[in-house]
């Protein structure tokens, strides 16, 4: 392997210290990046390796300490300074211009100065190649050198036609599938990061950093990225991988830098350390990894997903065909790339998303549970015993012959009208509204919490009546209980909060997620869905939630797991349902299952065990 | 690339969540103040010597007598209740800058009544349809941009712009067409004689507003309880919050939207009733004079709060009105008034920055810290 | 119809022409500058304060009558004053929201009402009833005359298509050139990029903030040149009409042309057409009341514009995607 012989370090960061408002995102962090290497930075969510980078791309400025580039000191104060040292970023979130076609996306941004040292190239390379000729005695016609003045003025100016043919002779050189005439929101991901990966290198990158850019990629596409990174690494290219898959890091890198809470923790070489190592560097102080799993108990069907079909916002199908049940007192787990169609399967079940085609039914555990006015009305009571739904305490049909009115309703109010089977309802068609009209309580914790879980600009009481502020009161709202509510939230599940008037988004990423998490419980619902709902959060807080979770299960709920860790999946849930380009590849049971046989069907579909 | 330096940042900005009431006031008060001393040079550039006379006629011009100071508190009134009808509309972030036409629309639903119905029936019958023609028309020239946002996702900026100018067009047109006989694209005052469909007036002060000043008052307690305490001011928040969490809350967001507007456009309903019934008694496509735009300043000022809006209708109504007075003893224009006001919220509206932002300025920090240690020398060699 | 209707047309289509170009200018960076009629009112109120200079170095309004004073000094100050007037106000907007950052809506508005204020304001000191004769002596030498060339056999070519004073020409010009600029270079991609998504254009190294500055400080001289073309050379000094209804034509207009200056030449035009047609109009049909109602048309057919964008949805045919929201990098 060709690592950090030559010892040019081509970035150092010295004493960097970044803060938002009352949180510290990098303290001190010192960092070198050596001509001609792989560094992987690696840690958790939120412990400062992306905003350290941010800070290197110009994104950030930092309150404390210098950045030297090439051992000069380097003052960076927007990405076009940091361009301007040969440091290209790409962005988990691409940054990209939709509207724009590729080539106008690569050149924008470019200056005068670009442009000449552009043209500057391209004569040296004319001149070597004439310098060739002349050397093996022949002398280069008029028409060639008219040529070739003609393409080095063509490269001195901004002209699409002309960028988009060196875009193309780029991609050949590299291996790259991209048009340079295709327009951005016509893209897939994986185009999309091809795009950023050209329109750095496009500037003469020598430094590229890249965000976690395997996340959204398919293994095929992940061999092809990591081909393009050791070519530009032989290249002399230094490149910086964010990510916190350990296997990739062991596979792809020099040395790893491992970040924690903030702080660089050290750094080491990739071929003298290990898995583990770089794990309880990444944790820090070794905490108890197992995760609380009950044994199921009372286990009934609760929900059946049968043959759905969902598309996305930009109305392409993303779960095609898929079935399952969630059953109560069960952890079902969904695995899978992301982007495999788990939101939008969420987003389904909860009423958000109209149905291409199939059927969600949800059985209501009704049997032997007494019949209410709070949720059917007399005339449909009525109709029902017709049908032999409801038998009394003694187990005798009730049919309400020779009743009045009035003798219905005190049986009904006095509990002695019970149902006979659980209640069967389609909830095909039907929006969130309606659906709790039905009685039927289904918890949802979204992936995007502040954008649709909460309301980052409300206050805790506010966003806790969220889900619950038509009770009660006519027109006005009560506050009341609400704010009894969130105390007890804040209490029970360590909250730390100035008070139940401060506005959400000034909470830490954990805290909102607590307050979410509660309120959805407080629901007492039949089903809990919850969208990788540790994503950002400490250790502590993601104990809480998976110890949360399975509390849920204990009592009876059927709890929807979409995690992104396989770890986790298989020590928290009681089955793991493995979803592919938004088919199912299988279901495995995930006291069983192991890491590789999930990795292995999270990108092959078919296959069912 | 090129080993270009970048230079040092001069000044660097960073948002701030922790500002206090008092910090908020103080930087309220500071910038009123800035803004009034700005007004009074302004004068005193255009008529020399007039900086303090400017502001001895403008409290003439608002306090000086009862019946004065009647008349700005009718002003303010009007000037509330149209920032008013826009909050639930601003607080949803729905820019509703069509308040000017839905006033308008307002005003010529009441001048319908008050010309065609109002000498034919009681005067409280009368009253009644005039209103509820005002807040028809004024509803509907509302609802026709939300609905259009609701469904189609239309820019409601720039509809609810050009609907001020379609309303302008057509009131013009209305009193072109039932102009006063011998008048030239004017409607004298109706029913002059016998005073019917006019609001009740009762003297107080010489002064014939003070219904009116009631019903703005009843109006204003009304919407400021709805946005706060009603299940539908908590909806209209979470829509303009996030449209997404109003989803997954089950809110029907269009119908929210489209209610909403509705309602913002019934007390633009009510200002046009005022203004035609408890005012001029007739139209003029200038009745609401430009009420429609400045109340958007008010309300964005006031951050959607009525008693913040309250305040600021006071100040602007006071600002307009008293250079107004001030311009007819001084040598210049009334536009002074226009410019006032202009002044009047860019400074107010710049002072919003200090509340939400930190600046840092490191070379004046470098400065000050050295200043300091300059002193500190000086106070260690004194006590030497 | 007949030609001198569609002359008076053309001419009055400039003052649109010029504010909708400076606002599309403006609005490709994000800004929505909703100050376009004050902004106009501003490029008004510096001519005026030119002019005023001018006649006060010449010697007074009556000599400015009887022909004192040299048109290039005349042109060059009043086009000098409007252009610092209204490039003043594009810079106080900016400031405001783009250093202070204001809100869009709440600043486009106060900058209309001062721009309005002022023009009454200054105009009221600068150009009393007295000095009137002046102020139109200017309008009339130097502005309003027709391009220098003799037609001898004047048809109806050179009549529709050859008889406006230069600043006719050049507003066809700048939008031509605008156009060529925003669609073909570097610093119009630029441009887009930066109203499409300042976070982008930030990352690729264009200094979103200075695009923005600029492009709203040049759209406001455009606009500006507007609001002198309107006072001195299409009502010849004349101070008595009010400007801000054709700002806000011209806001209505950028939208009729889906942000592109070649189709603002079609659509000023139009707007043009429907802004005069109430005076052939009465002759036709004897009622005056239905002249407002046809001066309402440009504002309902941009109304249908914005509903035929919002149907058919097209990525192409949107506002820039940033427009009207405020850019602050390291909000996260």
């Amino acid at each position: 392997m060709l690592t950090t012989s030559n010892n040019i370090k081509v970035v150092e960061l010295k004493n960097i210290t970044k803060v938002f408002g009352s949180k510290v995102a990098n303290l001190n962090v010192n960092l070198d990046l050596y001509k001609g290497e792989i560094l992987s930075i690696l840690g958790e969510n939120g412990s400062g390796k992306t905003t350290s980078m941010n800070i290197i791309s110009g994104l950030y400025a930092p309150d404390e300490g210098s950045i030297y580039i090439n051992g000069e000191l380097a003052k960076i104060n927007s990405p076009h300074d940091s361009l301007m040292y040969g440091i290209g970023m790409v962005h988990q979130h691409f940054k990209l211009v939709d509207v724009f076609t590729a080539a106008e996306n690569i050149v924008l941004g470019l200056d005068k100065q670009d442009y000449a040292n552009f043209a500057k190239k391209i004569e040296e390379q004319e001149e070597s190649r004439f310098a060739e000729l002349r050397k093996q005695g022949k002398e280069p016609s008029e028409e060639e050198l008219k040529e070739s003045k003609k393409r080095i003025n063509a490269a001195k100016s901004f002209n699409i036609k002309n960028a988009a043919s060196r875009i193309k002779e780029m991609c050949d050189r590299y291996g790259f599938e991209l048009d340079p005439n295709k327009k951005v929101y016509n893209m897939t991901v994986s185009e999309k990061q091809t795009l950023e990966i050209v329109k750095a290198l496009y500037r003469n990158a020598n430094i590229l950093i890249l965000d976690e850019p395997t996340a959204v990629l398919t293994p095929q596409e992940i061999d092809r990225l990591f081909m393009v990174i050791q070519n530009m690494r032989n290249d002399g290219k230094s490149i910086v991988i964010i990510t916190h898959k350990l296997n990739e890091v062991m596979r792809i890198s020099d040395r790893v830098a491992i970040f924690r809470k903030g702080e660089h923790v050290a750094t080491v070489e990739t071929n003298k350390t290990s898995i583990k190592e770089l794990t309880d560097m990444m944790v820090g102080a070794k905490v108890d990894l197992e995760i609380e799993r009950s044994t199921p108990t009372d286990v009934a069907d609760r929900l059946f997903v049968n043959n759905l079909s969902v598309k996305n916002n930009d109305g392409r199908v993303v779960i095609n065909d898929v079935s399952f049940v969630a059953r109560s007192g069960e952890i079902l787990g969904i695995a899978g790339i992301s982007g495999s169609g788990q939101k939008e399967l969420l987003e389904a079940i909860q009423g958000l998303r109209p149905l291409e085609s199939g059927e969600i039914i949800f059985h209501n555990p009704k049997k032997d549970k007494p019949a209410t006015f709070f949720h059917k009305t007399l005339k449909k009571i009525k109709a029902l015993a017709a049908h032999g739904a409801f038998h009394d305490p003694d187990g005798k049909r009730i049919n309400f012959k020779g009743m009045s009115n009035k003798e219905i309703r005190k049986m009904v109010n006095d509990c002695k009208v019970l149902f006979y089977e659980d209640e069967i309802v389609n909830l095909k068609g039907k929006n969130p509204l309606q659906i709790r009209e039905l009685g039927i309580r289904l918890s949802f914790v979204p992936e995007d919490r502040l954008g649709m879980g909460l309301v980052s600009n409300m206050n805790l009481v506010d966003n806790t009546m969220l889900r619950s502020y038509r009770h009660g009161h006519w027109i006005f709202l009560d506050r009341e209980r609400p704010r009894k509510l969130i105390e007890k939230i804040i209490k029970e599940l360590d909250v730390s909060t100035p008070g139940t008037n401060t506005q959400i988004s000034k909470l830490s990423g954990g805290n909102v997620q607590k307050v979410l998490v509660g309120r959805e419980i407080a629901l007492a619902p039949k089903v809990f869905m919850a969208a990788y709902p540790v994503r950002g959060l400490d250790i502590n807080s993601s104990y809480t939630i998976y110890n949360l979770l399975d509390k849920q299960k204990c009592s009876g709920i059927a709890v929807i797991y979409v995690g992104e860790d396989l770890d986790v999946l298989l020590a928290l849930c009681d089955r793991i349902m493995v979803l592919c380009d938004g088919r199912i590849s299988g279901f495995v049971d995930a006291r069983k299952a192991t890491k590789e046989q999930i990795g292995e069907m999270m990108t092959r579909h078919g296959e069912v065990q | 690339m090129a080993d270009k330096v970048a230079r040092e940042k001069f000044i660097r900005i960073s948002r701030r969540t922790d500002v206090k009431l008092w910090q908020r006031i103080v930087i309220i008060g500071a910038s009123i103040l800035f803004a009034f001393l700005l007004i009074g040079l302004i004068s005193n550039i255009a008529a020399p010597g007039s900086f303090l006379r400017f502001y001895e006629y403008m409290f003439k011009g608002t306090f000086s007598t009862p019946r004065i100071f009647m008349t700005l508190l009718w002003n303010v009134g009007l000037m509330l209740l149209v920032a008013v009808a826009l909050a639930p509309a601003f607080k949803m972030r729905f820019w509703n800058i069509g308040a000017e036409g839905q006033c308008l629309m307002g005003a010529l639903g009441a001048v319908i009544g008050l010309y065609f119905i109002a000498p034919h029936v009681p005067t409280f019958l009368a009253l009644i349809i005039e209103f509820l023609l005002a807040i028809l028309f004024a509803a509907v020239w509302a609802a026709i941009p939300a609905i259009f946002k609701a469904f189609l996702n239309t820019n409601e900026t720039l509809f609810t712009l050009m609907m001020n100018y379609m309303a302008t067009g057509i009131v013009a047109s209305f009193i072109i067409f039932n102009q006063t006989p011998g008048r030239s694209g004017t409607i004298d005052p109706l029913n002059s004689a016998t005073k019917a469909g006019w609001m009740p007036q009762i003297q107080f002060f010489h002064n014939s507003y003070v219904y009116n000043i009631i019903i703005i008052a009843l109006v204003a307690v009304v919407i400021w309880g709805y946005l706060r305490f009603s299940k539908h001011g908590y909806e209209l928040s979470v829509v303009g919050g996030s449209q997404n969490t109003a989803r997954y809350v089950g809110i029907n967001v269009k119908k929210v939207i489209i209610r909403t507007i509705v309602l913002s456009g019934v007390v633009c309903g009510v200002v046009g009733f005022l203004l035609v019934a408890g005012g001029s008694h007739t139209i003029s496509a200038s009745i609401v004079s430009g009420r429609g735009f400045t109340a958007i300043l008010v309300c964005w000022a006031g951050n959607f709060n009525v008693p913040m809006m309250l305040f600021y209708s006071f100040l602007i109504t006071f600002v307009s009105s008293g250079s107004s007075t001030a311009s007819s003893a001084l040598p210049y224009s009334d536009a002074i008034s226009e410019v006032a006001t202009a002044v009047f919220f860019i400074i107010i509206i710049a002072s919003t920055f200090f509340v939400n932002f930190n600046v840092h300025i490191p070379w004046l920090k470098k400065l000050i810290d050295k200043i300091k240690d300059l002193f500190k020398k000086k106070e260690k060699e004194a006590a030497q | 119809m007949n030609i001198s209707f569609f002359v008076g047309v053309i001419s009055i289509m400039v003052v649109f022409l010029y504010g909708c170009i400076g606002e599309i200018i403006t609005e490709k960076s994000g800004h929505l500058n909703l100050g376009t009629p004050g902004v106009m009112c501003f490029g008004a109120t510096g001519a005026v304060v030119g002019a005023r200079i001018f006649i006060n170095i010449t010697g007074g309004p009556d000599a400015v009558r009887d022909g004192a004073g040299s048109p290039v000094l005349g042109i060059f100050l009043l086009v000098l004053f409007c252009l610092i007037f209204a490039g003043i106000a594009g810079l106080l907007y900016c400031f405001l929201v783009d250093t202070l950052r204001c809100n869009q809506n709440a600043t486009g508005l106060v900058i209309t009402t001062l721009g309005v204020g002022i023009y009454k304001f200054i105009g009221s000191i600068l150009c009393p009833q007295v000095d009137r004769h002046g102020f139109t002596a200017i309008g009339r030498r130097f502005f309003s005359s027709p391009l220098p060339v003799d037609f001898r056999n004047s048809n109806w070519f050179t009549q529709l298509f050859l008889s406006y004073s230069t600043l006719v020409y050049i507003a066809i010009i700048i939008a031509i050139i605008v156009f060529i600029i925003i669609k073909k270079t570097r610093i119009g991609l630029n441009l887009r990029a930066v109203g499409e998504n300042p976070g982008t254009s930030d990352a690729s190294g264009v200094n979103v903030t200075r695009y923005k500055y600029v492009a709203t400080i040049v759209g406001s001289l455009i606009t500006g040149l507007g609001g002198l073309y309107y006072l001195f050379d299409y009502n010849t000094g004349s101070m008595e009409y009010s400007l801000e209804g054709l700002g806000w034509i011209a806001v209505a207009l950028v939208i009729f042309s889906i942000w592109n200056t070649g189709l603002a030449v079609f659509g000023s035009f139009v707007f043009a057409f429907f802004y005069q047609l109430p005076t052939p109009l009465s002759n036709i049909i004897k009622n005056e009341a239905i002249s407002p109602l046809v001066s309402t048309l440009p504002y309902l057919i941009t109304i249908l514009v914005l509903i035929t964008i919002s149907i058919f949805n097209k990525k192409e045919t949107q506002p820039p995607s940033a427009l009207g929201l405020t850019y602050f990098r390291e909000d996260r």
